[in-house]
């Protein structure tokens, strides 16, 4: 079905398009959301991705499947993205501390508001990592893509996916401890 | 094997991205090392949470996309249709312009590096083109010959204009073969691809405008019908 509406969508038909738009759309708008950190940059970006898609749909010969295709546009707009923002992470060039031990997740919260509270934290933690470690945990995470679907998109070898996500979650991990330790230090401030 | 190598594993892992000779020593490292046991239990928690990070695009992000695809696929009118004219009355209906000089005097040449952008140009040019009253109202027109040129590219650009130094009575028929020669300029439309505008063959047609009905045209350029 996929392969059929890409074919439509490369013969003209925008109403083909539009529906490989709204099959792509949360996960391409996911990646552009956490690449950009602003809701209203996420829509820009995101148009922008879709714009760029369709555009270069003449150029898709079928080489890789239409969603890595897909992914690999939206990756390089991001990153033209973040390029221009500038906008750096405090931890990016920060080396990874492997003696920091990783927070302590035994603890699971069962009501609700302290389930929202641990994804905030974590999403705010996820803001703070370097746009290449923000890429591949979205790519993974929150867009569920295979280490080898993730390669092609990304065009790295298969053990570079292995070794940044597990680099990346090591910083979200320590990020999440700092935010938790200066969160403690804060509250015993204030009393 | 030191921890590095066992926190990749650890997080492979949790992503069923290792086989199992790689989980039989992950476990037996885990088994001996508390510290890579807390790492894989802060991965899988992490895994846990992190898809519910996900949120639905916006609604306004369809209605964008596919405004825009409406504004790239749509086919410009041409001018000529745009202001119902049929090609022949618009030969003798396009008339134009009052300026004395050459147009280029009044056309800096940073202004026709930036004559893309037709909005500001047009602004641009209304505001730098010296005192009007002073200027002799002169010649309009797309001749015939033009017109034959530009027909087949009516869809391609708005309009195509010739500007001329000289004064010339308002009538088409007075215009010489000689001063058709003298035509300095064209105006095409950006949209006109740059294999076009050489298919017109006239090594002035330089700038990039087009008129919409409701725009402020520049000052001296008249339309009649």
């Amino acid at each position: 079905m996929n392969n059929d509406l890409v074919t439509r969508a490369q013969n003209g038909d925008t109403a083909a398009f539009e529906q490989l738009v709204c099959e792509y759309e949360k996960r391409v708008y996911n990646l552009a959301l956490k690449m950009s950190r602003n809701p209203e940059d996420a829509l820009d970006l995101s148009q922008d991705i879709f714009i760029r898609i369709y555009k270069s749909l003449p150029l898709f010969k079928g080489d890789s499947s239409f969603s890595t295709w897909v992914y690999s546009i939206a990756s390089n707009a991001c990153i033209d993205y973040t390029r221009r923002e500038r906008r750096k992470s405090r931890l990016e060039f920060l080396p990874l501390d492997e003696a920091i031990p990783p927070p302590d997740f035994r603890y699971q919260p069962e009501l609700e508001y302290e389930k929202t509270a641990l994804r905030e934290s974590i999403s705010r933690a996820l803001d703070e990592l370097s746009p290449e470690h923000r890429e591949i945990i979205v790519l993974r995470e929150l867009n569920g893509l295979s280490y080898d679907e993730i390669a092609d998109t990304l065009d790295i070898e298969h053990g570079t996916v292995k070794s940044r996500i597990s680099r990346a979650r090591q910083k979200l991990c320590a990020l999440l401890g700092n935010n938790s330790a200066k969160s403690s230090s804060k509250k015993k401030k204030e009393r | 094997m030191d921890c590095t190598y066992f926190r990749t594993l650890a997080s492979a892992s949790v992503d069923n991205e290792i086989t199992a000779e790689e989980r039989a020593l992950l476990d037996e490292h885990i088994e001996v090392c508390p510290d890579c046991g807390a790492w894989l239990s802060a991965f899988e928690a992490l895994h846990a949470e992190l898809p519910s990070l996900a949120v639905e695009a916006p609604p306004e992000l369809r209605a964008r996309v596919s405004k825009s695809l409406s504004m790239m696929t749509e086919k410009k009118p041409s001018f000529f249709s745009r202001y119902k004219f049929t090609a022949i009355a618009a030969a003798a209906a396009i008339a134009i312009f009052a300026l004395s000089g050459s147009f280029e005097n009044y056309l800096p040449h940073e202004s026709k590096q930036a004559a893309q952008d037709y909005e500001e140009n047009i602004l641009y040019n209304a505001r730098t083109v010296p005192d009007s009253s002073q200027m002799d109202s002169q010649l309009a027109i797309a001749t015939p010959e033009l017109l034959e040129k530009a027909i087949p590219y009516s869809e391609e650009f708005a309009f195509i204009l010739t500007i001329h130094d000289d004064f010339i009575p308002n009538a088409i028929s007075q215009i010489t073969p000689e001063i058709r020669e003298d035509i300095s300029y064209y105006i095409v439309d950006s949209s006109m691809s740059s294999n076009l505008i050489a298919e017109l063959d006239h090594k002035n047609a330089i700038y990039s405008l087009t008129f919409n009905q409701n725009d402020i045209l520049p000052h001296g350029l008249v339309i009649i019908e």
